[in-house]
C-alpha cells in the first residue's frame, strides 16, 4: 500500500512540535527505513503510520483513502516492536493465530495460516513452545509472522533488531529483507543504525529534529547528502568535517569564488583522501603530515594533519613507516561544501538516481 | 569455626521452629485425648489411644457443618467478586485514559490510611437500614471491592509493557478481550497470590462476621467456634478438635500454594 | 490512539470499568469514612430511624473523662511497644539465620510462616489452653525450670504479657518473609567490598546489612505499628469474649466494640474510632519523619 503524508504535524502537549509539516510518499511494495538519532521523530512517524498516534494537523493516505481518522485496526497495519511484544502465556502458534482469532477465522483456517507463516519465517519447528523458550532472533521471527498473519496493508517494524546481538542483527536484517521480497508487503523499518538502514532499504528517510533531512536511496544518501547532518550521520568512519576557510587556499580556482565565499563547512569522506598515484578523479592536491597510521588486514587508517586540522583517510594504502610530510589528493567524489545553514552547495551529484 | 557457626544456626532455628510448631502439635495432641488425659500432669504428649471420636462429637456438638458451608459461601463469593471488581478497576487505572482517573486514584490511595475498624459502625447502620443484618449480604457486600487489591493488580498491569497493549489493539483485540485474553493470563501469578491471600483473609475474618450475625445459622466458622467455647466449657479435647477443623482448610491451602502466598506478601509489602 | 485526549467516549468507558468497584467502595468505604467522622459528633442519635437530633463535642469530652478509655489507650500503647520491637528483632534474627543456610531453609520458612495463615480465633483457643493455670502446657514447662505456676489469663498483671507473647508468635512469619526478601535484594558485591575493606561479620552487619535493610525495616515497623494499634480478634478469643481480667487487655478497638455493640453508644464508639485514626496518623507521621533521616533508599 502506498503511504502518503500531507503536511503532517504532531505536537504532544500543543506546545512543542515533535514533527513539523511532514510530506512524503512511500511507494507500494518498497522497504523504507526511517533513520535518525533518538528523539528525531522516527518512531513517532512510525506510530503515525500505524494509527496508534493521531496527527495534530495534516492528512495521511493509504493509497487514495484518507485514513487520518482510522485507528490501527482500521488501517490493517501489522507491527513488530523492539521488545517483540509477544504474548508470553500463549504458544508460538497461538501468538501467530491471535490476530486471526480476533478476526473471527475458524480454528482450521487459523492453524493453516499459522503454519504457512511459521514456515515463511522459519519457526515451523517451534510452534508448540512459549515465547520465553525461544532466542531473541526466534522471538522476532514469531513477531513478524504474527504481524503478517492478518495480511497487513503495510508492515511496520520499530527498531526490531536493537535487542539482538551484533551477529544475529546482521542475520535478521537479511531475513527481513528476504521476507519482505517474498511477500512484497510495503515495509517501514525504524532504526538508529545507519549501517542497518544502508543494507536493507530501498529508500531511507533521515529524520532529525522533527524534519525530513533527506529521503532517497541509500546510494544517493551517501554520495549526495543534502546537508551536513546527513553527511555526518551516514558513513563509517564519520566524514571529516572542517571549516571551509581552512581549505580556501587550496580550493581557489577549483571551486568558484561565489561558492567558496558562501561555504562554511567542508565535508571530506575518508576515502576521498588518497595518494596521488592512486587518485581517480582528483580535485586538488593538499600537503600535510602523517600523525598516525594503523593497518588491520586490508583496512588501513591514517590520521593526517592538514593546517593543524585532523583528517582521517582510509585510502592511503601502504605508507612507508617513516613518512612524515606528504602530498595527498582530494578526490572529487566524496568532497562536499556546505553553507552556513548546512545545505550542500558543492559536490555530490544531484542527478545520481 | 565455620562449622560450629553453622551448627549453632541450625540449633537456634530448630528450637525456634519447635516453639512455632508446639501450639499446633499441642492442639492435635489434645484433640485426640480422653478427657482425663487432657488434665493429666505431667502432660501426655501422645495419647495412648487416639480418640478420633472427639472430632465426630465436636462436629455434632454445634452446627459446624452449617458454619462450614457459610464460610465456604462467604469466602468464595467475596473472593470472586472482589477479584472481578478489582481487575476491571485496575485495568482502567493502568491502561485507559479518561477524565478523573488520577483524581479518583489519589482519593482511594488516601482512604487506605483509614483503619477499617472505623467503618464498622456506619456500615452496620447502612446494612441494618437495608435489612441485611444476619444475611449473606451483610457478610459479603462490604468486601466485594478492595482498593488494596486494585492497587496491587494495577502495579502488575503496569509492568506489562504498553507495546503488548498496542500489539493486541493492532491484532484486533478490544479492550475487554485484551483484558481477559492477554492481561489477566499474563498476570496469573499475582492474581493467584491476591486470590489466596483474600481466601485466607475471608476465611479467618472475625470481627465483622461477629457483629453482623446474631443468628446461629449465619455464623461463619471462626464466629461459630468462638460461640462453641462457651458450650465446650472445660472439655478441651472437643475444643481443640473444633479448632483443628477451622484451621486445617487454610493449612492445606497454604501448603499447596505457599509459593504464591510468599510472593504475594513480598510484592504487596515492597510496593506498598 | 495513544495521544488521544480523554474524550467523552473514553471517559464513559473508563468509568464503566470502575463502576462495580466504585459502587461498593463508595457505599462501604468512602461514605462510612465521612459518616463515622460525622457520627463522632452525634450527641443524640436515634439509630432505629437514623435521626440525629443534636451535634456536639460531648462524645470527645466523654472519652477525655472516661477512665476506661484512658486505660484502653494505655493498654494499646503497651501492646504496640510490647509487640513491635520484639517482633522485629526476633524476625530479623531468624531471617538472618535463614538467609545463611541452604539445607532445610524452605522447611523452616514454612513452619515459621504457618501461624500467619491460621485463624486467630482458633489458635487463640489453643493458646488459651496452653496458658491454663492448672493444666496448661506453659506452666508445666516453666515448672520444669523451677518457675511457679502463673495465672496467665486471670491475673491482670499477666494478661497483657500473655497477649503479647501470642501476638508475636503469630506475627513473626510475615515479617520474616519480608526481611528475607530484603536480604535477598542486597547485592553480594557490597559484602565482598566490605570484606576487602577488612570488615568483620559484625561490622558487615552494622555497616552493610542494617543500612541496606532499613527500607524493609521501616515498612515492617509501620505495618506492625498500624496492625498492633487495631488489635481485637486476639483479645476477644484469648479472653473468651472479654477484655481480660479487670479490663487488663482493653484496647481502643475493643473499647469501640463494647461501646458500639454491647452499650449501643454509637457516637462515643465513632469518636473512639476517630481518636484511633488520629493516633495512627500521628505515629505514622512520626515514623515517616524519622525515616527521612535514617532510612537509606
Amino acid at each position: 500500500m502506498q503511504v502518503t503524508f500531507k503536511d503532517v504535524t504532531l505536537s504532544y502537549d500543543g506546545k512543542r512540535d515533535i514533527l513539523k509539516h511532514l510530506n512524503f510518499v512511500i511507494q507500494e511494495g518498497s522497504l523504507v527505513c526511517l533513520l535518525g538519532p533518538s528523539g528525531g521523530g522516527k518512531s513517532t512517524t512510525l506510530m503515525l503510520i500505524s494509527g496508534l498516534l493521531a496527527p495534530t494537523h495534516g492528512q495521511i493516505y493509504f493509497g487514495d483513502t484518507d485514513v487520518t481518522k482510522e485507528d490501527a485496526l482500521g488501517r490493517k497495519v501489522g507491527m513488530v516492536f523492539q521488545n517483540y511484544a509477544l504474548y508470553p502465556h500463549l504458544t508460538v502458534q497461538k501468538n501467530i493465530e491471535f490476530p486471526l482469532k480476533m478476526a473471527g477465522l475458524s480454528r482450521a483456517d487459523r492453524a493453516k495460516k499459522a503454519h504457512e507463516l511459521a514456515a515463511l519465517v522459519h519457526v515451523d519447528d517451534q510452534l508448540d513452545k512459549k515465547p520465553g523458550e525461544l532466542s531473541g532472533g526466534q522471538q522476532q521471527r514469531v513477531a513478524i509472522a504474527r504481524a503478517l498473519a492478518k495480511e497487513p496493508s503495510i508492515l511496520l517494524l520499530d527498531e526490531p533488531l536493537s535487542n539482538l546481538d551484533a551477529r544475529l542483527r546482521i542475520e535478521m536484517r537479511e531475513e527481513i529483507r528476504r521476507i519482505q521480497r517474498e511477500t512484497g508487503v510495503t515495509t517501514v523499518f525504524v532504526t538508529h543504525d545507519q549501517d542497518e538502514a544502508m543494507h536493507i532499504s530501498d529508500q531511507i528517510m533521515v529524520l532529525h529534529d522533527g524534519h525530513i533531512q533527506q529521503f532517497s536511496t541509500p546510494k544517493t544518501l551517501y554520495a549526495s547528502p543534502d546537508n551536513l547532518f546527513v553527511a555526518q550521520f551516514i558513513g563509517e568512519p564519520v566524514i571529516n568535517s572542517v571549516p571551509a576557510s581552512a581549505l580556501s587556499h587550496d580550493l581557489a580556482g577549483v571551486v568558484s569564488d561565489d561558492i567558496l565565499s558562501r561555504a562554511q563547512t567542508a565535508g571530506i569522506r575518508p576515502e576521498a583522501l588518497t595518494l596521488p598515484q592512486r587518485a581517480l578523479d582528483p580535485l586538488t592536491t593538499l600537503h600535510g603530515k602523517v600523525i598516525e597510521f594503523d593497518q588491520f588486514g586490508r583496512e588501513s587508517t591514517a590520521k593526517l594533519d592538514y593546517n593543524d586540522l585532523q583528517l582521517i583517510s582510509t585510502e592511503m594504502g601502504q605508507l612507508p613507516h617513516n613518512t612524515q610530510e606528504l602530498d595527498f589528493t582530494l578526490e572529487k567524489k566524496g568532497f562536499f561544501l556546505f553553507d552556513a545553514d548546512g545545505k550542500r552547495i558543492f559536490g555530490g551529484d544531484d542527478h545520481a538516481e | 569455626m565455620k562449622k560450629a557457626a553453622s551448627v549453632l544456626r541450625y540449633v537456634i532455628l530448630t528450637l525456634g521452629a519447635l516453639i512455632m510448631i508446639l501450639p499446633f502439635f499441642w492442639m492435635l495432641s489434645t484433640s485426640l485425648k480422653t478427657q482425663p488425659e487432657t488434665v493429666q500432669i505431667p502432660p501426655v504428649w501422645i495419647p495412648k489411644q487416639l480418640q478420633w471420636g472427639n472430632y465426630v462429637e465436636a462436629f455434632k456438638a454445634a452446627p459446624f457443618a452449617r458454619y462450614f458451608v457459610n464460610s465456604v459461601i462467604v469466602t468464595t463469593v467475596t473472593t470472586v467478586g472482589q477479584l472481578f471488581t478489582s481487575i476491571l478497576a485496575a485495568f482502567a487505572f493502568s491502561k485507559l485514559h479518561f477524565w478523573g482517573r488520577n483524581l479518583v486514584f489519589m482519593i482511594f490511595l488516601g482512604t487506605m490510611m483509614i483503619p477499617g475498624e472505623m467503618l464498622i459502625i456506619p456500615n452496620f447502620v447502612t446494612l441494618s437500614n437495608m435489612h441485611l443484618v444476619n444475611t449473606y449480604g451483610a457478610l459479603i457486600l462490604p468486601w466485594l471491592a478492595s482498593f488494596f487489591t486494585v492497587f496491587t493488580l494495577r502495579q502488575t498491569f503496569n509492568s506489562v509493557p504498553d507495546q503488548t497493549y498496542y500489539a493486541a489493539k493492532i491484532d484486533g483485540a478490544s479492550d475487554w478481550r485484551f483484558l481477559w485474553h492477554i492481561l489477566v493470563p499474563m498476570s496469573k501469578s499475582t492474581i493467584t497470590a491476591v486470590t489466596v491471600l483474600q481466601v485466607i483473609g475471608s476465611w479467618n475474618a472475625f470481627m465483622w462476621p461477629l457483629i453482623v450475625t446474631n443468628d446461629e445459622n449465619m455464623r461463619t466458622l471462626p464466629v461459630g467456634l468462638q460461640a462453641f467455647t462457651t458450650d465446650a466449657g472445660t472439655n478441651y479435647a472437643l475444643l481443640m478438635a473444633a479448632s483443628t477443623f477451622v484451621i486445617i482448610p487454610m493449612v492445606i491451602v497454604y501448603i499447596f500454594l505457599q509459593k504464591y502466598i510468599i510472593a504475594g506478601i513480598s510484592n504487596s509489602g515492597l510496593k506498598g | 490512539m495513544l495521544n488521544e485526549k480523554p474524550t467523552v467516549k473514553s471517559t464513559i468507558k473508563g468509568w464503566l470499568y470502575l463502576l462495580p468497584m466504585l459502587v461498593i467502595t463508595i457505599t462501604f468505604n468512602i461514605y462510612p469514612i465521612i459518616k463515622s467522622f460525622l457520627m463522632s459528633f452525634y450527641t443524640k442519635y436515634d439509630f432505629y430511624n437514623d435521626i440525629v437530633s443534636a451535634y456536639g463535642f460531648s462524645n470527645f469530652t466523654y472519652l477525655w473523662n472516661d477512665p476506661d478509655f484512658h486505660l484502653a489507650v494505655r493498654n494499646t500503647l503497651v501492646f504496640v511497644i510490647g509487640v513491635v520491637p520484639l517482633n522485629i528483632i526476633i524476625s530479623l534474627a531468624i531471617a538472618l539465620l535463614l538467609n545463611k543456610i541452604k539445607f532445610l531453609a524452605g522447611a523452616f520458612r514454612t513452619i515459621y510462616f504457618l501461624p500467619f495463615v491460621t485463624s486467630t480465633v482458633a489458635i487463640a483457643q489453643v493458646w488459651n489452653w496452653i496458658y491454663h493455670s492448672d493444666y496448661g502446657l506453659l506452666n508445666y514447662l516453666l515448672g520444669l525450670v523451677g518457675v511457679n505456676p502463673i495465672n496467665w489469663l486471670n491475673d491482670p498483671k499477666w494478661a497483657m504479657p500473655a497477649l503479647i507473647i501470642m501476638s508475636i508468635w503469630k506475627g513473626l512469619g510475615f515479617n520474616i518473609v519480608l526481611f528475607l526478601v530484603g536480604l535477598n535484594n542486597i547485592n553480594t558485591r557490597y559484602y565482598q567490598a566490605a570484606e576487602i575493606d577488612g570488615a568483620n561479620a559484625w561490622r558487615q552487619f552494622t555497616n552493610v546489612t542494617l543500612p541496606l535493610l532499613s527500607p524493609i525495616t521501616f515498612l515492617v515497623t509501620v505495618n506492625g505499628v498500624i496492625g498492633s494499634f487495631k488489635v481485637f480478634d486476639e483479645i476477644f478469643a484469648l479472653f473468651q469474649g472479654s477484655s481480660g481480667p479487670s479490663k487488663s487487655a482493653l484496647t481502643i478497638v475493643y473499647y469501640l466494640y463494647e461501646k458500639f455493640y454491647t452499650e449501643w453508644k454509637y457516637g462515643i464508639a465513632a469518636a473512639s474510632g476517630v481518636v484511633l485514626f488520629f493516633l495512627i496518623l500521628f505515629v505514622t507521621l512520626i515514623q515517616l519523619w524519622y525515616s527521612r533521616k535514617h532510612v537509606h533508599y
